[in-house]
């Protein structure tokens, strides 16, 4: 078996059997994220399309705070970088209570996000910018809280995971699951870039 | 173990050459997923869902929702989900049945729905080219 078994970080040789089995769980989380891909580049296909379509009602100059925006982004960012660290403290095996504590700080990170973004949004209800609005506010609340919905998810099995990991220990499907939790994680960090580039920045630009 | 098949109908081919039910020459052991109830699950959860989303029954959009992630996330703290069937018991179970096979009275296609059919054919007069 080779030492790069799938694209990512790869468990290596020295974890045996799991990082056998690794090729062909991740191949097939990698085939799902691609798929999800596609919906998120209908959804920002869909937003910036309709950027004419305000019908006279708030844009983005009016709803959205770039300073809160900012804060969203540095928080999801973080917490990728944290998780990154756990996928490395699981492949390096320096114990799973580090691994642990590691997802820990993503998941409050995550929540952290979760926050900024449901005050964001809150406001904006408030603000008279509700999704039946405009044709620009319909997309928006299509994709903004379509990835709010992927990181509570990914914050529900993060969750799981750390309860997996005292109560079945380091197993393969373990090992296997976490790594596809990082994709995943990863993942929904390059998408919210996309929207703070294109639908924030660009939205104000 | 994989048949290997060399020509069209090779079954019926094996069968009238009488070589249809030899015993294999080994035997491997078979790895299964065990039993679960999560498929059923998932199907009356989800089916109860699609209808409560039909007929805006908000209630019960929740609580299908709330019991399909709940039984799959239960579903991963399985400890084993798959089971290994040992070669021995393979062996074991493949052997009664080959005695089975030689007991069963073969049957004509004349004699097919009558109750003497055990389920081992008689070869055909009419032979398929192999």
């Amino acid at each position: 078996m080779t030492q790069t078994v799938h694209p990512g970080l790869n468990l290596g040789a020295h974890h045996g059997a799991a990082h056998d089995k690794a090729e062909l769980a991740v191949f097939g989380f990698w085939v799902f994220l691609m798929s999800d891909l596609v919906i998120f580049g209908l959804m920002f296909y869909v937003t910036m399309s309709s950027a004419m379509g305000m019908a006279g009602g708030p844009g983005p100059a009016d709803l959205f705070d770039l300073g809160s925006a900012f804060a969203q982004t540095t928080v999801l960012l973080v917490s990728s970088l944290t998780f990154g660290f756990a996928a490395l403290t699981m492949r390096h095996e320096r114990g799973t209570a580090r691994i642990a504590a590691w997802l820990g700080v993503a998941l409050l990170l995550g929540f952290g996000f979760l926050a900024l973004e449901f005050r964001d949004v809150a406001a904006m209800l408030a603000d008279d910018a509700s999704p039946s609005r405009s044709g620009w506010l319909s997309a928006f609340w299509g994709l903004i809280p379509l990835h709010g919905l992927h990181v509570a998810g990914g914050c529900l099995w993060l969750i799981v995971m750390m309860v997996q990991l005292p109560v079945l220990g380091l197993r393969d499907d373990v090992k296997t699951r976490l790594l596809r939790l990082a994709l995943f994680w990863h993942f929904l960090d390059i998408v919210w870039i996309g929207i703070f580039s294109i639908v924030y920045l660009g939205g104000l630009a | 173990m994989i048949p290997q098949v060399t020509g069209r109908d090779a079954f019926t081919a094996l069968k009238s050459g009488g070589a249809a039910y030899a015993p294999p020459v080994a035997f491997e052991d078979i790895e299964i997923p065990k039993n679960t109830a999560f498929g059923a699950i998932l199907t009356m959860a989800g089916t109860a869902g699609g209808l409560a989303l039909v007929w805006h029954a908000w209630w019960l959009v929740v609580l299908s929702a709330a019991a399909i992630l709940a039984f799959w996330i239960a579903a991963s703290f399985r400890k084993e989900s798959r089971v290994t069937i040992p070669a021995a018991t393979v062996a074991a179970r493949h052997r009664d049945w080959l005695r089975e096979v030689e007991a069963a009275p073969a049957t004509t296609r004349d004699e097919e729905t009558s109750p003497r059919n055990a389920g081992r054919a008689a070869p055909d007069a009419q032979q398929v080219p192999a």
